[in-house]
C-alpha cells in the first residue's frame, strides 16, 4: 500500500518553495514571497498570482491551513498560513524523494566519468 | 495600475476571488515598490489565465468524477492538469487576458494611468468592460436618474432647475433636516471597540464607537427615523427629525457601495453632520466614523464625562497660562499636530474595522458583502479635514479626499514639513474666515498684523501645496458673507428652527451647496462619472461660489 503522502508527489517548484517557506514559521502572503526569494538567493521569485494559485490548491488538499497568528497593527486583509501535519509529512517525503533523485544522479554522473587507466 | 490589477482580480473565478482578492491587493500594496506594478499586473493576468483555463476544468472534472479528484489534483505537476483541457477554455482565458492586456497597454501608453481614466472605462461601458460580467462592475448604473448632482445631468442649462429642486426638496418639515437628494434610504448601525492602536492624543479612555450609515431599503410609512439630539441642541433639549433608521434592512440587490470615512471637527460628534452624511448615503455610499467620548467637548446625556483633550486645547490659547504669544502658538501647533495624527489613526482604524466587520459573517452586519473596498474616500471638517489630508497622504487605499475648512499655519496639514502630500485627488471647501474683533485680539494678546500674516501665510502655503498635488485638486470657496465654518454642520440650521420655522434659509442653501459639490466629487473619483460642475465653466446653481482647479501633475 502506498503511503498517504505519495499521492501528493512530486510537488511543483512553486508548491515546494511555499511549503519550505512555511516550514520555519507562519507567514502571510507577502512574507512567503520574501522568504522564497531569500531561500533561493533571489533566483526563484513568486508573484502573488502564482503564490495564491498554489496556495489555493495547498489549502484545498489540507497541506496548508490558515493560522490565527496576527501581529498588532497588521493590515486586516492579511491572512497567515501554516503547515499542517500532513503538509509537513509531504514536504519531508518530497525532500527524501529529491535526495534519492540526487543520489541517483550523482551515481549516474560518476558512472559516465572516463575510467582511469 | 492598481485599479487595473483589481479589475483583473475581479475577472477571476468567484471562489478564488472571494478567498484571495483582499489579500492579493494587500500583497500588491506591499510589493509594488520592489516588484513594480507592471510585473505584478502581468503576473495577475497569468493567474487569471491559469484559473480560467486549468483550474475550472480541473474543478469540473473533480465534480463530475469525485473518485478521480485526488489523482488529478493531488499532483501539482502541470502536465497532469493539461491532459483534460478543452479548447473552449483556452480561447476564453486567452480572450480575457488579451482584452486586459490591451487595457494595460492603453493606460500605460496614455502616460497617465490615472484613476479617472480607468473609471471612465467602467462608466462608458466600452468593449473591454463588456468582456466582464456586468455584475463584476461597481457603481455603473444605479441612482443616476434620481440624483440631482450635475454629473448625472446632460445639459448645463439645468442648473436653475437643480437649484430649485435642492432648495424645495430640503424644506419638508419645520423640525426636519434637509431631505437627502439621492434615492436610497439610510440605515445606521454602531459597534463598540476598545483598542490601544490609536496613538496617544490626550485620550485616556480607549473606548471607541464605530458608527456606520449605509444605503437601506426604508419605508418611511412603517419605519421610524431617529430623532437627533447632539451637542449644541442638547442644551435646549431640541430634537431634530433625521431620515436615518436604526438597523434598517440594506438596500435591495447585491451591488456594492463605495466607502467614505469621516472625521468631524475637533470637539464635534458625527451627529452634528447628519445632513452631509445622509445625503452621501442616499447617493449610494457607505459612511463610517469612529468616535471617542473624550475627544468631544460636549457632555453626553448618557455618559457624562469631561473632554480632557479639548480642555487642553482651550488652555493652550489662554495667554495668562502661557505668558507670551510665541508659547501660545507653539503649544497650539503641537496640540494640533498630535490631534491630526490621532484622528488620522482613527480613520485608518475605522477602515480596518470596516474590513473585518464586513467580511466576518458571524457579525451579520447589514452592509456585509456590500462594501466596495476598492473605491474608498474620506472627508473631514476643520481639524478633521487636516486629519483626512494626512490620512490620504499615508494610505494608498484611499482614492478621493475632501477637506472641509481645515486650517493650519503650515497650509493643508498641521504637521510642519510633512514627509509627503496626498497623491489622490483632493477637494477643499472653505467658508469666509470670521475675522476677530479688537476685543478678541486684545484678549488673546495677538496683534492684528501678526494675525493677518498668519492667515495670509497659511493661505499661500495651502495654495502652493494644492498646486503640487499629483492627483489634482479643486478649491471651492462659498463666499456668502453670513456663512462661517459652523455652516458645515447642522448647527446653524438647528439653532434657527424655532417656533415652527423651517430655519435659516442661508444655512440650508450652504448645506445644499456643500452636499452638491462633495457628492459630485466623490461620484467622479469613486464611481467614474463625469463632473461638468467641477470640470467645466458650467454656471454653478449657487451664487457666491468660486471654483479653483489644479490639474493633476
Amino acid at each position: 500500500m502506498k503511503p498517504l503522502t505519495s499521492q501528493f508527489l512530486p510537488l511543483s517548484p512553486a508548491a515546494l518553495h511555499i511549503l519550505l517557506a512555511l516550514a520555519g514559521e507562519d507567514r502571510h502572503g507577502y512574507g512567503i514571497m520574501r522568504e522564497v526569494e531569500r531561500q533561493s538567493d533571489g533566483q526563484y521569485r513568486l508573484g502573488p498570482g502564482t503564490l495564491y494559485d498554489n496556495l489555493q490548491r495547498l489549502l484545498d488538499k489540507g497541506l496548508v491551513a490558515e493560522s490565527a497568528k496576527a501581529a498588532a497593527g497588521d493590515d486586516p486583509r492579511r491572512r497567515y498560513y501554516r503547515l499542517t501535519n500532513l503538509g509537513r509529512q509531504v514536504l519531508a517525503a518530497e525532500i527524501a524523494r529529491l535526495e534519492d533523485m540526487f543520489r541517483e544522479a550523482k551515481l549516474g554522473l560518476q558512472g559516465t566519468k572516463p575510467r582511469s587507466t | 495600475m492598481r485599479r487595473l490589477y483589481w479589475l483583473i482580480l475581479r475577472a477571476h473565478p468567484r471562489a478564488f476571488r472571494e478567498r484571495f482578492e483582499a489579500e492579493m491587493l494587500c500583497v500588491f500594496d506591499d510589493a509594488v515598490r520592489t516588484e513594480g506594478s507592471f510585473c505584478l499586473t502581468v503576473d495577475c493576468m497569468l493567474s487569471l489565465l491559469r484559473q480560467r483555463v486549468f483550474r475550472l476544468q480541473a474543478a469540473s472534472n473533480t465534480a463530475q468524477n469525485p473518485a478521480d479528484g485526488p489523482d488529478i489534483l493531488g499532483s501539482f505537476s502541470i502536465a497532469h492538469q493539461l491532459s483534460p483541457l478543452k479548447i473552449s477554455r483556452v480561447i476564453l482565458g486567452g480572450a480575457i487576458s488579451f482584452n486586459l492586456f490591451i487595457i494595460a497597454c492603453t493606460l500605460i501608453g496614455g502616460g497617465r494611468a490615472h484613476s479617472v481614466q480607468h473609471q471612465q472605462i467602467y462608466a462608458t461601458g466600452n468593449r473591454a468592460a463588456h468582456a466582464l460580467s456586468p455584475s463584476d462592475l461597481v457603481g455603473v448604473s444605479d441612482e443616476c436618474a434620481a440624483a440631482i448632482t450635475m454629473g448625472c445631468l446632460s445639459q448645463p442649462s439645468d442648473t436653475a432647475d437643480i437649484r430649485e429642486k435642492v432648495i424645495r426638496g430640503s424644506q419638508s418639515r419645520p423640525d426636519e433636516l434637509p431631505f437627502p437628494s439621492g434615492r436610497f434610504g439610510i440605515g445606521q448601525v454602531s459597534y463598540s471597540a476598545v483598542t490601544s492602536e490609536i496613538p496617544p492624543s490626550g485620550v485616556a479612555n480607549p473606548e471607541f464607537k464605530l458608527l456606520v450609515w449605509y444605503p437601506a431599503a426604508v419605508n418611511f410609512d412603517t419605519s421610524v427615523p431617529v430623532d437627533n439630539v447632539w451637542g449644541f441642541s442638547k442644551s435646549t433639549g431640541k430634537f431634530v427629525q433625521t431620515h436615518t433608521v436604526l438597523n434598517a434592512a440594506p438596500a435591495h440587490g447585491d451591488s456594492r457601495f463605495p466607502l467614505i470615512l469621516f472625521s468631524p471637527a475637533g470637539g464635534n460628534e458625527s451627529a452634528a453632520y447628519f445632513s452631509q452624511i445622509e445625503n452621501l448615503v442616499s447617493h449610494g455610499y457607505i459612511v463610517a466614523s469612529l468616535e471617542n467620548p473624550e475627544t468631544l467637548n460636549v457632555i453626553s446625556f448618557q455618559e457624562p464625562r469631561l473632554a480632557v483633550f479639548e480642555a487642553d486645547m482651550r488652555r493652550a490659547f489662554i495667554y495668562s497660562v502661557n505668558k507670551n504669544m510665541e508659547a501660545v502658538l507653539a503649544r497650539a501647533a503641537s496640540l494640533s499636530q498630535t490631534r491630526e495624527k490621532a484622528e488620522s489613526a482613527k480613520l485608518r482604524y475605522a477602515f480596518n474595522q470596516m474590513i473585518l466587520i464586513a467580511t466576518d459573517r458571524s457579525q451579520r452586519a447589514p452592509f456585509a458583502g456590500r462594501v466596495d473596498f476598492e473605491h474608498v474616500g474620506a472627508f473631514g471638517h476643520g481639524s478633521g479635514g487636516n486629519a483626512v489630508t494626512q490620512f490620504c497622504a499615508s494610505d494608498v487605499r484611499i482614492s478621493a479626499c475632501v477637506d472641509e475648512d481645515g486650517w493650519a499655519p503650515d497650509g493643508l496639514l498641521a504637521e510642519a514639513n510633512p514627509p509627503q502630500l496626498p497623491r489622490q485627488a483632493l477637494l477643499r471647501i472653505d467658508m469666509p474666515l470670521k475675522w476677530p474683533d479688537e476685543a478678541e485680539l486684545t484678549y488673546a494678546h495677538l496683534p492684528r498684523d501678526r494675525f493677518t500674516r498668519l492667515i495670509e501665510a497659511s493661505a499661500m502655503t495651502a495654495d502652493s501645496q494644492l498646486r503640487s498635488l499629483t492627483g489634482g485638486a479643486y478649491h471651492i470657496s462659498l463666499l456668502a458673507p453670513d456663512l462661517n465654518d459652523k455652516n458645515f454642520t447642522d448647527g446653524p440650521l438647528v439653532w434657527s428652527m424655532k417656533d415652527g420655522r423651517v430655519g435659516d434659509q442661508g444655512a440650508r442653501t450652504a448645506l445644499a451647496a456643500i452636499n452638491l459639490y462633495s457628492t459630485t466629487f466623490f461620484d467622479k473619483y469613486l464611481k467614474g462619472r463625469s463632473a461638468p460642475l467641477l470640470d467645466s465653466n458650467t454656471d454653478s446653481p449657487f451664487s457666491n461660489v468660486r471654483i479653483k482647479r489644479y490639474s493633476a501633475q
